[in-house]
């Protein structure tokens, strides 16, 4: 799985990792401050992820 | 893939305090809803034909800008005219200024750009002597400005991208910081009406959750600029909001439920509550008390060389 948090590669093994919810929290972030795009759309937290997958992690900055 | 609850496309967001699923158009219908009743239900336009709308580029305001554009876009009797602030942060302010410029010719909406720089002193100078919370100087000189900017252009309010989330921290920081009087002024319509030199200013993303926003400028492709101002960091904001965040995760529709009491709360506050506007002895703004907060500032960041006078910008 390709994991890019706000365009940045993100090192880390997400083996076990099976949904969005799941890679959110083993990235220590939450569906409240972020959006999750798998292979170019935007995904829920419900939705699954796999090994082959494209994964943006965006990060819902403050202000306005 | 999570299916829409609405109908059978994919869906993008998910609600938890509403157990229901989203497509984009279903939340794009939702999220247009909710904009526009909260514009009736406080009257925003309402006897209002000149509306500006405060652009800095970011996710809120220019989904804001978008919506307000669609709502009204058959209402011949209404203008929006949209302004930017400039606080002179580098590497952050110019990045989303291109993004207002870039929706603002898209809707043809007009736009002027206010710099910090032409009427008090550059954010990054300020910083060098922050005094209670970087937020404070910019938000003080924020509303100086677009109040300026308000008169200057006839505008009869002015819109405010403050989604639920941003209302709710600040309720909550006003609570802790024990500011009675700040919840009793910010208030969805603009409150301190009882002025003519202050121009009411309006909260249309009032019920819209903040990653609502992001995902509907995300669907709807409006160009924003997904930044974090760099001292955002320094400030109170910050905990309140990873706070609120952990208790609407824990237990979904926290953020509405602040949103209930604190409107409820003003509602129940007497006439005259916040306190009467007087103009400043310095500047001549108006001001709750005998110098008004910019004022203040400047005087304590010693920076009282910074230019007075007032000149047009336009973008
Ligand atoms: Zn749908
Ligand atoms: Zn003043």
């Amino acid at each position: 799985m390709r994991v890019l948090v706000d365009g940045k590669p993100l090192r880390r093994s997400m083996r076990g990792v099976k949904t969005v919810a799941g890679l959110l929290s083993a990235i220590g972030m939450s569906s409240e401050t972020a959006i999750v795009k798998v292979n170019g759309r935007i995904v829920t937290e419900l939705d699954s992820v796999g090994p082959s997958d494209r994964v943006e992690v965006i990060r819902v900055s403050t202000g306005g | 893939m999570a299916i829409c609850s609405f109908c059978n496309r994919n869906a993008i967001l998910y609600q938890p305090y509403s157990c229901k699923l989203f497509c984009g158009k279903h939340l794009s219908d939702l999220t247009e809803k909710r904009v526009g009743s909260t514009m009736r239900k406080y009257g925003m336009v309402r006897n209002r034909s000149r509306i500006g709308v405060a652009v800095s580029g970011g996710k809120d305001s220019t989904t804001m800008l978008y919506i307000m554009h669609r709502l009204l876009r058959k209402d011949r009797s209404r203008t929006l005219i949209a302004i930017t602030v400039d606080e002179g942060l580098r590497g952050y302010r110019d990045k989303s200024i291109r993004c207002a410029r870039a929706l603002c010719s898209k809707l043809g909406v007009e736009h002027h750009i206010y710099r910090f720089s032409e009427y008090a002193v550059k954010m990054d100078t300020l910083m060098r002597h922050p005094k209670p919370d970087p937020c404070t100087y910019c938000g003080v000189f924020r509303r100086w400005v677009l109040n300026l900017a308000a008169r200057e252009h006839g505008l009869d309010a002015i819109a405010i991208g403050h989604n639920l989330d941003d209302v709710v921290q600040t309720f909550q920081m006003n609570i802790m910081r024990n500011e009675p009087l700040r919840i009793a002024r910010y208030t969805p319509n603009g409150g301190i009406a009882t002025c003519d030199e202050f121009v009411p200013r309006i909260r249309p993303l009032l019920t819209v959750p903040e990653r609502e926003v992001m995902a509907y400028a995300l669907h709807n492709g409006i160009p924003f600029h997904n930044g974090e101002c760099p001292y955002a960091g320094l400030a109170l904001r910050n905990p309140v909001r990873e706070f609120i965040n952990s208790m609407e995760a824990k237990y979904p529709g926290t953020k509405f439920r602040m949103l209930n009491t604190y409107l409820s709360l003003i509602d129940r506050l007497p006439a005259g509550a916040a306190q009467p506007i007087r103009k400043c002895k310095l500047c001549s703004e108006p001001s709750s008390s005998e110098t008004c907060k910019r004022c203040e500032l400047l005087s304590y960041a010693k920076c009282k060389g910074a230019k007075w006078s007032v000149a047009k910008k336009n973008a």
